[in-house]
């Protein structure tokens, strides 16, 4: 049997229908794994292609890879790929776990574990597994999943929560625009394999077109044009309805909602799309099915067409800032660094500008909560819209003040929730008199968003802990046998002591925030990279990347692709390698492979105290390999560049690790942070693991020969 | 599920681990999430399995996960014997 996963089966897709051969480098680019990844798969690939005895791709070093068979042979292959079905494809956890919700969510009745177990050709126990998980994802929509002993299994909810969920199923995997695209593309042509599959299946055999021409037909009647979400999800909503409706599964909606939906614009139209669904479809769609359809239209927002916005981008923004200023100063809130609010807002005031415009009163069927939950926004809002008024020429509505004040109101709480983010510290000392008090004061000082729990002597730890909730414990004696990060400090607080603590602080604020902050700020430098790219010849990239990173106030070595990492003969050079040292002890092998780099620069002479100090306390276990050391400690301990050096033992010594006895190689290093010396460390790893490398290394009597070898 | 490497500082030897496993991971095609730690900051942390060089098994206390101890870092070998089992037996 031949295994091939998606990511196979998508590259083999591209190949074929490439022109030209492609290098392994870009294929790489494209899928965003390294180059390794993509070897690998194309072994595997050609493992499929002879298993079906088709023509091997073709691998020329300057030119690329490339499928060289007939184009029947490429039809072939075609074919076989999507055929692919859970037979001979493996499923991750996760697709099995989609494919049962897809099966479960459009059953008709009862399914039974046995089906399952048959169609995705997995044990029992698995599928049993793997119901535990669709459980708890179902449950986030309100859905049950029922078993029952002679039947099998089904879902048990509303309709309303069942079409949300196999919506959410389509938008928790892909955008939905793509979901719809999917579903139009004739199966032979599509390239993500098995999930496609899996959604098509939702809608087998339903007419997309027509259902496409209705809400055209809608557009026209509205006057107006969807946005290209909007449009998709439409057309999923009532295609999905459709398909209930087959299955005899109609929705419920609220009398008093219906009552109030039947006066709009939207519902005259629904009801329209509806008779031209009965009759092409042959069914019969009841008035709840109609209201069902009012809320998408009205839910689409019926926007001006994406032109309007693109031609009235400047001003919408400066209108957006304005009737933020306005609300922040008469609230005394800060929403300055509230992305969310700023693009949600100006989203949402682009077509609430054309609605006002054009005189399309939008009903807000949350007015009179949002009136009652937020009274005092809601005035607020109403008096901050003078900019909004003067654009459009008119008073604003209750109805539409009520949409902006939901965008505001949901600020306040994000405002809240980032306020109430601290990181909770117990300080810790032998005593718990003086130091720990002069500790958290040090602390308070340099660090926002944490809260000092309590300042205790080390043997009341236990009690606090039981007593309260703590992110971290900053101490100055050791503490065993609790379940909290801890930080050992300097009681007077150095500086690579703060460093140490910002780290752990960082780490137990909401993980999302940071991060998120970090991902944004990394895109956002790669994305002016490729726009100056477009349009001009870059001379020195990196020599750009260090300017704009200065000038943007941004880190210009994390994560951005094309930032150089060192390789291992940057590192190891004439400078930094020894060979045949005298060393009668680890120590001393620890500190002259540490006084090459001192003597270099790299890094400050505590680095190397720091270094013998954490094989002291933390144990040999940085003896990696038989015979290789490799002593380091953290950048905060004094380092100045990335760097590394290595020697060898004349005679040598023993570092009292359990197995890995005694050690002639010793390679030092120095980190910055914990990226950018990966490379050289990879291919370190790469050198070691060959014992017969290792055994050279040991052996040669010149520098030159340990260079030769590195290269 | 998530797999986190461990060690005394976690600039050395736990991301010489996280990149052996993270390509051991692609190549068996199993999705996991992979971090390297600390010790100080890995206290009361929740992994599934976690990846230490052997002589720091007496600092490993107190986890609730699988511990797979590791004795020659460089060895590929070695860590895939070790490891693909507990993660496969894991995943049923």
């Amino acid at each position: 049997m031949i295994y091939m996963d998606e990511r196979c089966a998508q590259l083999l897709c591209k190949l074929i229908s490439a022109e030209k051969p492609i290098k392994i480098s870009d294929l790489a680019l494209m899928l965003g794994v390294s180059a390794r990844t993509i070897r690998y798969d194309l072994d595997k690939i050609d493992e499929f292609l002879r298993h079906n005895q088709l023509p091997q791709l073709s691998r020329k070093p300057n030119a690329g890879i490339k499928f060289v068979g007939s184009s029947e042979q490429k039809n072939e292959v075609l074919t076989l790929i999507s055929n692919i079905n859970s037979y001979n494809y493996i499923l991750t956890p996760r697709e099995r776990q989609n494919a049962i919700l897809i099966e479960l969510l459009q059953a008709e009745n009862y399914i039974t574990i046995e089906y399952l177990t048959e169609i995705l050709s997995v044990s029992r126990g698995t599928i049993i597994n793997d119901l535990r998980k669709v459980k708890v994802w179902l449950t986030r929509y309100n859905l049950k999943l029922k078993s029952s002993p002679r039947y099998g299994i089904k879902i048990e909810g509303s309709e309303k929560d069942l079409r949300k969920a196999v919506v959410a199923l389509l938008t928790d995997n892909m955008e939905i625009e793509k979901a719809l695209k999917i579903i139009k593309t004739p199966l032979s042509r599509q390239i993500n394999v098995v999930m496609d599959q899996q959604i098509k299946k939702l809608f087998e055999d339903l007419d997309i077109g027509v259902i496409e021409e209705t809400i055209r037909m809608a557009e026209r009647q509205m006057e107006t044009v969807f946005s290209d979400g909007a449009y998709s999800e439409l057309v999923i909503h009532i295609a999905l309805a459709i398909k209930r409706i087959q299955i005899g599964r109609n929705i419920n909606i609220p009398k008093d909602e219906l009552a109030s939906l039947k006066f709009t614009k939207e519902f005259a139209v629904a009801s329209r799309i509806a008779q031209k669904l009965e009759r092409h479809f042959s069914i019969k769609i009841p008035i709840d099915e109609i209201g069902y359809i009012t809320v998408h239209l009205l839910g689409g927002k019926v926007t001006a067409t994406n032109t309007w916005v693109k031609e009235n981008w400047v001003k919408l923004q400066v209108v957006t800032a304005k009737i933020i200023e306005s609300v922040q100063s008469k609230m005394g809130v800060d929403f300055s660094a509230d992305n969310e609010l700023y693009k949600g807002l100006m989203e949402h005031l682009g077509p609430t500008i054309y609605r006002l415009k054009h005189d399309l009163p939008l009903k807000n069927p949350i007015l009179d909560e949002v009136k009652e939950n937020y009274s005092q926004i809601f005035q607020v809002v109403k008096k901050s819209l003078r900019a909004l008024e003067e654009f459009v020429g008119s008073k604003i509505n209750d109805e539409e003040i009520g949409f902006i004040t939901v965008h505001f109101g949901a600020a306040l709480e994000r405002n809240k929730a980032k306020n109430k983010a601290v990181c909770r510290i117990l300080v810790v000392c032998g005593t718990g008199v003086g130091t720990t008090k002069l500790l958290s004061s040090r602390i308070k000082a340099e660090f926002n968003g944490v809260e000092i729990v309590g300042s205790v002597a080390s043997h009341r730890v236990k009690e606090m802990l039981s007593k309260n909730k703590v992110d971290l414990i900053v101490s100055t004696v050791p503490i065993p046998g609790d379940n909290v990060p801890e930080v050992l400090v300097n009681p007077l607080l150095p500086r690579e002591d703060i460093v140490r603590i910002r780290r752990l602080i960082e780490r137990c604020l909401p993980a999302k925030d940071v991060t998120n902050k970090m991902n944004n700020k990394t895109v956002y430098l790669e994305e002016i990279l490729k726009i100056i790219q477009k349009h001009c010849k870059i001379g020195c990239r990196s020599g750009l990347v260090n300017d704009l990173a200065k000038y943007l106030n941004i880190p210009s070595n994390k994560g951005l692709k094309g930032v150089v990492q060192p390789l291992l003969k940057d590192l190891l050079t004439e400078k930094t390698i020894k060979l045949n040292v005298d060393a009668k002890n680890w120590e001393e092998a620890v500190r002259i492979g540490g006084d090459i780099l001192v003597k270099n620069g790299f890094v400050e002479p505590r680095y190397v105290d720091a270094m013998v100090r954490n094989v002291k306390e933390i144990g040999p276990y940085i003896v990696i390999a038989p015979g290789i050391a490799m002593p380091h400690a953290r950048p905060e301990d004094g380092v100045k560049q990335v760097c590394m050096s290595l020697i060898t033992l004349k005679k040598s010594v023993e570092f009292g690790h359990s197995k890995n006895n005694p050690v002639s190689v010793v390679v030092c290093f120095g980190a910055i942070d914990n990226s950018t010396h990966l490379k050289a460390l990879s291919q370190l790893v790469e050198l070691l693991g060959s014992m017969r490398i290792v055994d050279k290394i040991k052996n040669v009597r010149t520098v030159d020969k340990v260079l030769a070898l590195i290269n | 599920m998530r797999i986190v490497t461990l060690c005394g500082m976690g600039f050395g030897t736990s991301l010489m681990m996280k990149m052996a496993i993270d390509e051991l991971l692609r190549k068996h095609s199993i999705k996991a999430e992979l971090q390297a730690w600390d010790l100080g900051s890995a206290k009361g942390q929740a992994a599934d399995i976690i990846v230490a060089p052997r002589d720091m098994e007496k600092h490993l206390t107190g986890f609730n996960a699988r511990v797979i101890l590791i004795d020659n870092l460089t060895n590929k070998q070695e860590i895939e014997n070790k490891l693909i089992p507990v993660v496969k037996e894991l995943m049923r």
